[in-house]
């Protein structure tokens, strides 16, 4: 099981957000700090810790980082 | 299954030949600030790549490489039996550069010359076409030349002005490997796979019969990804080359383990195609290589296409592997197409001649 | 020696495709007289050619014709272990057209594909790639697509390129396909290089020895008093007539020699049509009699790699398909200097009719 707390404290990590806290609704493309770069640490990073990849055409579907959560446990 | 096993085959040398010239990633105008820079470095892994000023050919190199190795193997050009060009790179659209070199290289009429049109796969895929040609034993001695050149362009210039503007992410290399029928060998296997639904990953979309050339086709654009560069040089979807290399690959390298009853401890080197280190990092970590076992020449050579696995060998263990002792090798090229290719060896007196820097 | 006897491999079947619309030499505004076109047509054998319309590449009419052999031999996609596309008219610089056609056929992942960048000796490299990859048994089925188009046109730069350029390059795309076969004949193929004559053949600009330049979509005329522009072919007639007259005949005595054979035991000499004056100049050195040498040269021009497989489906279709075996060697040469015979028997070969493209 996927634990939404514990994946958003990592998409922070991954972003270098640490003067707020992400919540769910965010729509991560719409972040300053999102990149290409980060796309790819969060596509390594889900791979690693959740052992899912998520394709290229998948993920352009998701919006906000529940999406990304609700798209691993569906994976798992 | 697409698995081939040989027999008879036995690799007898790799060299490869750089433009001298450095293009070091820190002074690439490229990048709006130095924190991109830094960042690239970090991500990417590339610190600095080999590019020339002028109008060296990847065939120029290759034959530089390929004539070294001649020399040190003690053979002529008339024990060659069939040279191979796999490239993206080739001096003309017609007639083969592999023709081309033949005529250079002063090679016998009864030699067999053709290109391979292939990329990051190139290495795997280029011995599985060799080996399956030689192993019914009517080619005993032969070259396989690989490599890609930079960016297509006239002058140094329109060089300059393409660095300037083109992220440094690819080198330019040439390579040779040198393969002799010698029965018995030891056992190489190799698969071969393809991916054709992701064509677009990596595509150089104009210049060509589907989107021919035309006035327009050298202008910079920037593309859907955010990358600059001219209609005519590679657009690349980042994030579905990522996905689809670090899922086909490490799939690729396990299957390849059981096929030939080896676990990661059995094998010496695992040498991959040097995509970027996050890719490649991501790989080797889900395969559970250790780093010693996955050399890199990702920092100092950037990508180089078809030609990073030898390039890796030249400048990365050269030393150890021609130490005299046998060297089981899994190496797996991928990329471009999509394609690629996964191959089990091992090298034992492999004649490796130190890197060729050309002016 | 690049002489081979491959075993274990069958050729199953063979299918061509060309666009529907014909430019008709007579009618064709890149003569200067009227005298110069019957001359054309005379000394190099071509009346007709098929030329691309639209966006249609080389790879749409392999496919077309491959999709169509599929269907006849009754195989699926998902048992193709090898295929090979052939051609100087690839679809993109990069990926390989091999990995386009890949995508678009719905082959399976475990399926090796390239691209061999050759001309008019293509047909018998490409058999002496694939049939040596066949023979030892891993891949069990493979299509080889090649063909080839004029020139790299767009749609609104080809009205100029058929006003100035001689037709005599014509538009088509084929498949053959091999099995792997252990009750099979064998087959030998040798193959050779002259790279000393690279430039007989050579389109000067467009690689990376003279990169792209809008300027070389200029039509210009080449040393040998052809318009053209110097992304196109720049051909060295008398060189190529030379090695064509010289190379063919002592590659086919060669063959003829190896397997013990004489002209009068063999069914079929397949030749790359190149220009009717060479074809049968090595026809004659060869002593082959007219019926054994079929020529598709006069309705659809020279076709490089495409030549040999398009010459039996328009040919000499229903003589392969009788049931009897039949002795063929074949002869591809050409740019390069590039050229190789091959020594099969075909038996049942599968070979639609021809497919005209709209």
């Amino acid at each position: 099981m996927i634990d939404q707390n514990q994946f958003l404290a990592q998409m922070q990590e991954i972003l270098e957000i640490e003067d707020r806290t992400l919540s769910p609704d965010e729509k991560f493309r719409e972040l300053p700090e999102w990149s290409s770069l980060a796309y790819l640490s969060t596509i390594a990073m889900i791979d690693d810790e959740y052992n899912v990849i998520i394709s290229a055409a998948d993920f352009r579907e998701l919006q906000t980082l529940g999406d990304i959560v609700r798209a691993i446990s569906e994976r798992q | 299954m697409a698995t081939q096993h040989i027999q008879n085959v036995t690799v007898r040398g790799i060299a490869s030949a750089v433009p001298k010239r450095i293009l070091e990633v820190r002074d690439s105008k490229s990048f709006p600030s130095v924190e991109e820079a830094e960042k690239f470095i970090a991500a990417v892994g590339v610190e600095r790549v080999r590019r020339h000023l002028g109008t060296m050919c990847c065939s120029d190199m290759c034959q530089a490489s390929a004539e070294k190795l001649m020399v040190e193997l003690d053979w002529k050009p008339e024990d060659i039996d069939m040279l191979i060009f796999l490239s993206q790179s080739m001096d003309y659209i017609l007639p083969a550069t592999a023709c081309v070199l033949h005529g250079k290289m002063g090679l016998r009429k009864d030699c067999a010359c053709f290109d391979i049109g292939l990329g990051c796969s190139g290495w795997p895929y280029g011995l599985s076409v060799a080996c399956g040609m030689m192993q019914s034993g009517g080619f005993r001695r032969v070259l396989l030349l690989m490599g890609d050149a930079k960016d297509n362009l006239s002058t140094p210039e329109k060089i300059l002005e393409a660095e300037a503007k083109v992220i440094p992410l690819f080198g330019a290399a040439g390579t040779a490997t040198a393969l002799e029928y010698d029965s018995p060998a030891a056992p190489m296997m190799i698969d071969t796979c393809t991916d054709g639904t992701g064509y677009e990953a990596i595509i150089r979309r104009e210049g060509a019969g589907r989107h021919p050339f035309k006035e327009d086709s050298l202008e910079y654009v920037v593309d859907e990804f955010g990358q600059t560069h001219r209609r005519i040089d590679t657009t690349m979807d980042g994030a579905a080359v990522f996905v689809f290399g670090i899922s086909q690959v490490p799939r690729a390298v396990k299957g390849m383990l059981q096929r030939t009853g080896q676990s990661v401890d059995d094998v010496d080197y695992f040498l991959f195609h040097q995509a970027n280190l996050m890719m490649n990092e991501q790989i080797r970590k889900k395969c559970k290589i250790p780093l010693e076992k996955c050399p890199y020449s990702l920092r100092d050579f950037g990508n180089n296409s078809s030609a990073s696995i030898p390039l890796t060998m030249v400048t990365q263990i050269r030393e150890q592997l021609t130490n005299g002792a046998p060297h089981k090798i899994i190496a797996c090229g991928f990329g471009v197409g999509l394609s690629w290719g996964t191959v089990s060896l091992t090298l034992q007196n492999c004649l490796i001649p130190p890197l060729i820097e050309m002016e | 020696m690049a002489s081979q006897c491959i075993s274990n491999v069958r050729i199953c079947g063979i299918a061509a495709a060309v666009p529907q619309r014909v430019l008709d030499v007579k009618t064709s505004k890149a003569f200067a007289k009227e005298e110069e076109i019957e001359k054309f047509i005379s000394s190099v054998g071509i009346e007709r050619v098929h030329r691309c319309a639209g966006n249609m590449t080389c790879s749409d009419m392999c496919q077309a014709a491959a999709d169509k052999l599929l269907a006849q031999l009754g195989w699926k996609s998902n048992e193709i272990d090898l295929l090979v596309f052939l051609s100087r008219s690839m679809d993109y610089f990069s990926p390989a057209t091999s990995c386009v056609l890949h995508g678009k056929m719905g082959l399976k992942t475990d399926c090796a594909c390239f691209d061999i960048a050759m001309g008019c000796s293509g047909w018998v490299y490409a058999l002496s790639v694939a049939g040596s990859m066949v023979q030892c048994g891993a891949y069990r089925k493979a299509l080889l697509l090649m063909g080839e188009e004029a020139a790299n046109l767009a749609p609104t730069q080809r009205d100029e390129f058929e006003k100035y350029v001689t037709p005599l390059f014509g538009d088509a795309g084929t498949v053959t396909a091999l099995e792997f076969d252990p009750s099979s004949p064998e087959m030998f193929i040798e193959t050779y290089t002259d790279g000393t004559g690279y430039e007989s053949i050579i389109c000067r600009a467009g690689g990376y020895r003279i990169p792209l330049e809008p300027k070389h979509l200029d039509f210009v005329v080449d040393s040998f008093g052809q318009k053209h522009r110097l992304i196109d072919r720049e051909i060295d007639g008398a060189a190529v007539f030379v090695f064509g007259i010289t190379k063919a005949p002592q590659a086919v005595r060669a063959m003829l020699q190896r397997t013990g054979k004489s002209v009068e035991d063999i069914d079929y000499f397949l030749f790359h049509q190149a220009n009717l004056m060479m074809n049968e100049q090595i026809r004659k050195k060869c002593k082959i009699p007219l019926g054994k040498c079929p020529y598709s040269l006069r309705n659809f021009g020279n076709i490089s790699s495409a030549s040999i497989p398009l010459t039996m489906v328009t040919q000499i279709r229903e003589q392969l398909t009788n049931g009897a075996p039949h002795k063929i060697i074949a002869c591809g040469f050409g740019v390069g200097l590039s050229w190789g015979t091959a020594s099969f028997v075909l038996q049942n070969p599968v070979i639609p009719k021809l497919i005209e493209m709209e």
